[in-house]
């Protein structure tokens, strides 16, 4: 019993759970807030835009949420490269971590962008290529998440998905870089020569980036830590099936 | 009519098409007779017509919707991450049950 209880947890980790719990809170603390700091500063502090008025404050989250679903979808490329090459379990969780993460925060770029192109656009949605990019990843991403929750969990379908976590990420440069290789509508904010935004407005979309960064690390963390604790119980599943402890006892 | 005459005639007549084609495309993009470079690529300024009807999106409640979509779909993460903690720690609970039942069964 002692040592089923303890598994969830490896022995060695006893000297590293209590700091790592630290950390873990600290940046929850942190997280917290630089969001209340960005939400203080985008709509106490920054003026509004001259011709968008109060609608352009979407995107102290819009960018940022973008740069956080990069990180997300980075990690799950890294993890799940890692994965192929050294079947690493934990890899394996982050790539998980990411992906969904990364997802979430795909999704939210995907409702709140639109929501601004209808007023500044006067059109929810165009065919524009940094948009039509971006609903691809997020697409290829939610195939890798069905095919690692709805498929079995053989060797096979974790190294498919694997690929297709490494695919999806090679849509992130294209994405990124589509505003100035081909023409569209999404605007350009932050260029080499600087941004278009005035002094607040500015303070405020790098708090979002602050904010959004630190929530993506948190999640993914937190995500991770779970894949790891699942992976674990399984093990523990599989080993206690085959030592019969599992039977049915009238 | 033979086969290479067909061929020649074939092949003429898609030449002829692509002139056709091209002409058409650089004079409509060359300038007018008579008109200069600079005069071809003036810009027309036109007044309002203040009778048109002008589209007024009000930007506040797409910004309300905006935030509370960014705020639910956070939320709705977080409430499903500690969800399946939950669910772990009941996997975890029954294997240590299972796992008494068994010692005491030996």
């Amino acid at each position: 019993m002692t040592q089923i209880a303890t598994a969830s947890s490896p022995p060695h980790a006893a000297s590293t759970t209590a700091p790592r719990a630290l950390a873990f809170n600290a940046l929850a603390v942190v997280t917290a807030a630089l969001l209340c700091l960005t939400l203080y500063w985008g709509f106490i502090v920054a003026p509004n835009e001259l011709q968008m008025g109060l609608v352009y404050k979407i995107l102290f989250f819009h960018a940022p949420s973008a740069y956080a679903m990069y990180l997300g979808f980075s990690l799950c490329v890294l993890g799940s490269i890692m994965y192929l090459a050294k079947r690493s379990e934990p890899w394996e969780a982050v790539a998980v971590a990411g992906a969904e993460v990364g997802l979430v925060f795909a999704m939210i770029v995907m409702i709140t962008g639109p929501l601004w192109g209808r007023k500044a656009w006067g059109t929810y949605w165009t065919w524009d290529p940094r948009l039509t990019t971006t609903l691809l990843i997020g697409m290829i991403y939610v195939a890798y998440l069905l095919l690692r929750n709805l498929g079995a969990t053989g060797e096979a379908e974790r190294r498919f998905a694997a690929g297709l976590g490494i695919v999806g990420g090679a849509l992130m440069p294209i994405i990124h870089y589509s505003v100035q290789l081909w023409r569209g509508q999404h605007p350009t904010v932050i260029t080499s020569k600087g941004g278009g935004l005035q002094r607040d407005m500015g303070i405020a979309l790098g708090l979002g980036f602050a904010a959004m960064t630190a929530l993506a690390a948190l999640l993914i963390w937190a995500r991770a830590r779970y894949e790891r604790d699942r992976q674990r119980v399984l093990m523990l599943e599989l080993d206690a099936a085959e030592r019969g402890l599992l039977e049915e006892h009238g | 009519m033979t086969p290479q005459k067909r061929a020649r005639y074939t092949v003429a007549a898609g030449l002829a098409g692509a002139t056709a084609l091209c002409t058409t495309v650089a004079s409509a993009q060359a300038p007018a007779e008579g008109e200069s470079p600079a005069e071809s690529r003036a810009a027309a300024f036109q007044a309002v017509d203040p009778n048109a009807k002008k589209e007024d999106v009000p930007g506040g409640p797409l910004l309300i919707a905006a935030y509370g979509v960014i705020l639910v779909l956070l939320v709705a993460y977080v409430a499903r991450l500690g969800a399946l903690y939950a669910k772990n720690r009941g996997e975890l609970e029954r294997l240590v049950r299972a796992v008494e039942r068994g010692g005491r069964k030996d």
